[in-house]
């Protein structure tokens, strides 16, 4: 089977796999290697906390700085995935569909079957794979 | 032994003297009694699984494990596998003689809350994120706790009633465990003290208390910074709850980490922000005789660039004075009074303006372990002390913690017998000392008219009590007959195991303070050194060479005493050098800094020149005070 994809959606696509996949380093709190929608997750956990407990300690640093981890690596992974969408589209623009599709699977079973994941913010398995990395 | 008249004397007083602590509890008598009293090992700064920080670290052991652990008994540790298998197996080579589980009050409530299904709280928003992200719950929570005014959790309601209730449970557990341990038969060989970790940390300001109490009778609840904020709230309450309430215990604070208290360990201003009066000072030194001198957050005896010209003050600092000082190295300067020794000083000073000194207190060691493991010292067992993010043993790490930290150390109670009683009473009269982990033993006695040649006398001991006090005491009057004092100082090497031979020592050193019309003073003297060169080790096999003394003496006349001054001594007994716990794990794990490959991840601290390698062991002694007349 043959896929065909436009340039936007494969960029899309290659995009949104990037932040479910690639990991990325945290610079400060703790050292970890994650990915960028784990950040998105802790962002999202911190803001809950302080709207059920208030904004108490380092509770505002951190939203901070996860917020501006994961909003700056999403930019990074954007432009990533546009430089890598056109320089396969360059190579073959028929072959952008297949290419992509390629690329993603391989992202995925890497992921899946590699602890490529340093994650200290979960409660048991610091090195991961994608399928704990999330659970 | 000649029995000479003096010593009859001598053994009349302290026979006298073995009744002097008041029997306070139902027990045997202890069928090994002596007079003139022995050095007992223990260790008094103990986390389980019921301190917050060490369950959110996957600390499982609980305090019947901590004490099963502290004689003898061997635990596994975190991290463990989906079978509930440890992934180490820890064991002192020797067991202790005593121990006190010390959880932090704070906070105990809700561990158990987050932890027990079905229990309030259970449920909440904070607890799911504490048991599913640990090292964000803890950042979250602990942060809360730190700040200048504490609050509780939502779901701890707004007298925080449900959450202080739900710590009668922990603390439950924690007195059932200790009285299980207790060996209350005439054998008495294990002593354990009820207690817990009054966690005050203003602005992360350490200004933690670990709370003593002499036997099974306790507050009904464990004093919590949240509701009492400051340490003389903390007195108050025990005041109010023990010394002088109807509950009937007897209780003292040991206040530890000065190191990073941010200078407000040992304020001089009362609660009010006035300077302290001779009430309040009395009333410190009464209820906090024994501060935490050494433990795995450094060291806290001395300031490096103090009064005193101390080479050996270097040992085990941090370069930080606050408990967040980790996460931001190089950013915080030292205030004055973070150490034992300027506040010890301090306390001359204040003796001389009040009339009372509020930092009369006797040095003790311990190791604040929060993987439930009471005196696991040893330099080349250290498997980290597992509190804070920066120590997480969420995985077998490259090294077990930041090279900064330490094993931590012991306290030694000078007691007639191993109970409650008597080690409570030596913690009362400050007869203790703290080491850095090795069980050197150390006499320090203080008089007018020591013979000099005292130390080869075979009835030393007996001598030393009848002719003037042992640490911790005040020296009293110059006599007419004296113009100096003259101290007997002993240190005997740690006799160590078969497979572990203890290090010998390299000197005793004896530092004191003093106060002149010029302002406070601080020297230190090398007075007994052995002979030959100074030790060395072999980093490649941590093989000890052959320098030091198994042991060393002296009588001391102090050359500098005015008797118009104030004064404080105290002893410092120095091993030669060994290896330090960074140094095993890196020969452990074949590191060899000539070979880049074999330093992997993590262990780039086996070859930095800022972590230490090596270090020398110590003791310090409580001091021994001079009050001019008035």
């Amino acid at each position: 089977m043959i896929v065909s994809m436009r340039r936007k959606t494969a960029q899309r696509a290659l995009w949104v796999a990037a932040l479910f996949l690639v990991p990325v380093p945290v610079l400060a709190f703790a050292e970890a290697f994650i990915p960028t929608m784990r950040i998105f997750e802790l962002t999202l956990v911190v803001l809950i906390t302080i709207v059920v407990e208030g904004a108490h300690g380092v509770a505002l640093l951190l939203l901070g700085f996860f917020a501006g981890h994961a909003l700056v690596y999403a930019a990074i992974l954007w432009l990533a995935a546009r430089v890598v969408t056109s320089l396969l589209e360059r190579l073959s623009p028929a072959a952008l569909g297949p290419a992509t599709v390629a690329l993603v699977t391989l992202g995925l079973l890497t992921a899946i079957a590699l602890p490529i994941y340093d994650t200290p913010f979960h409660a048991r398995l610091p090195h991961a794979g994608l399928l704990e990395v999330y659970r | 032994m000649k029995a000479t008249p003096l010593v009859l004397l001598a053994a009349l007083v302290l026979a006298a003297g073995a009744h002097a602590f008041e029997r306070t509890e139902t027990r045997e008598p202890c069928a090994d009694f002596d007079p003139l009293r022995r050095p007992f090992f223990g260790d008094t700064h103990v986390h389980t699984s019921l301190s917050f920080d060490a369950a959110g670290q996957g600390t499982r052991a609980g305090p019947r494990e901590a004490y099963r652990f502290a004689r003898g008994e061997p635990l596994g540790i975190q991290p463990y596998a989906d079978d509930g298998s440890p992934s180490e197996l820890v064991q002192l080579r020797r067991p202790l003689d005593f121990a006190m589980v010390s959880d932090h009050s704070d906070l105990l409530g809700e561990t158990q809350m987050c932890a027990t299904p079905g229990l309030p709280g259970y449920d909440s928003w904070i607890c799911t994120v504490f048991r599913r992200w640990p090292l964000l719950g803890y950042a979250l929570i602990n942060s809360r706790y730190g700040m200048e005014r504490p609050t509780r959790m939502s779901f701890c309601g707004p007298d925080a009633r449900i959450c202080l209730e739900a710590a009668d449970g922990p603390w439950k557990i924690i007195q059932t465990a200790a009285e299980e341990a207790y060996d209350r038969t005439a054998s008495c060989t294990f002593t354990t003290f009820v207690g817990y970790e009054w966690t005050g940390m203003p602005g992360m300001a350490n200004i933690h208390r670990n709370v003593v109490f002499r036997n099974e009778r306790v507050q009904q609840h464990p004093t919590t910074f949240v509701e009492n904020p400051t340490g003389e709230l903390l007195w108050t309450k025990l005041e109010e709850e023990c010394l002088d309430g109807d509950r009937g215990c007897d209780v003292i604070a040991i206040p530890h980490n000065s190191n990073v208290s941010k200078g407000l360990m040992f304020r001089i201003e009362n609660e009010a922000g006035q300077p302290i009066d001779q009430a309040d000072a009395l009333r410190r030194s009464k209820l906090e005789t024994l501060v935490e001198v050494t433990q795995h957050k450094g060291d806290s005896e001395c300031r490096p660039d103090g009064l005193s010209r101390d080479e050996l003050c270097g040992y085990e600092k941090l370069p930080y004075p606050s408990l967040d000082g980790e996460a931001r190295p190089g950013t915080q300067s030292i205030p004055p009074r973070v150490h034992a020794r300027e506040a010890l000083t301090e306390g001359l000073v204040q003796h001389a303006r009040i009339g009372a000194n509020p930092f009369r207190f006797g040095l003790i060691g311990s190791t604040d372990t929060h993987l439930g493991t009471p005196g696991l010292v040893d330099e080349d067992q250290f498997p980290g002390h597992a509190a804070g993010p920066i120590t997480r043993r969420m995985e077998i790490p490259a090294l077990p913690d930041s090279p900064r930290y330490n094993p931590g150390g012991l306290a030694v109670l000078w007691a007639e017998e191993n109970s409650r009683d008597a080690l409570f009473e030596a913690m009362r009269r400050r007869e203790a000392y703290g080491t850095s982990g090795p069980r050197i033993v150390t006499r320090f006695f203080g008089g007018w008219d020591y013979p000099p040649d005292l130390c080869d006398a075979p009835d030393l001991v007996a001598r030393g009590y009848a002719q003037g006090v042992p640490m911790g005491g005040e020296l009293g009057p110059l006599p007419a007959s004296s113009s100096k004092p003259r101290f007997l100082i002993a240190g005997w090497q740690d006799a160590g195991t078969a497979d572990r031979p203890g290090t010998p020592l390299e000197r005793l050193q004896v530092i004191k303070s003093w106060v002149d019309d010029a302002g406070p003073h601080e020297k230190v003297y090398d007075v007994a050194r052995a002979p030959g060169p100074i030790g060395t080790v072999d980093l490649a096999t941590c093989e000890l060479g052959a320098e030091g003394a198994p042991s060393l003496c002296t009588v001391w006349e102090d050359p500098d005493f005015a008797a118009t001054e104030h004064a404080m001594y105290y002893v410092r007994v120095v091993e030669s050098p060994s290896c330090r716990w960074l140094q095993f794990v890196c020969n452990a794990k074949g590191v060899e800094c000539g070979d880049p490959t074999t330093v992997q991840d993590g262990l780039e601290p086996c070859c930095d020149d800022t972590s230490a390698k090596t270090l020398q062991e110590r003791a310090w002694t409580s001091p021994i005070w001079y009050t001019p007349a008035p």
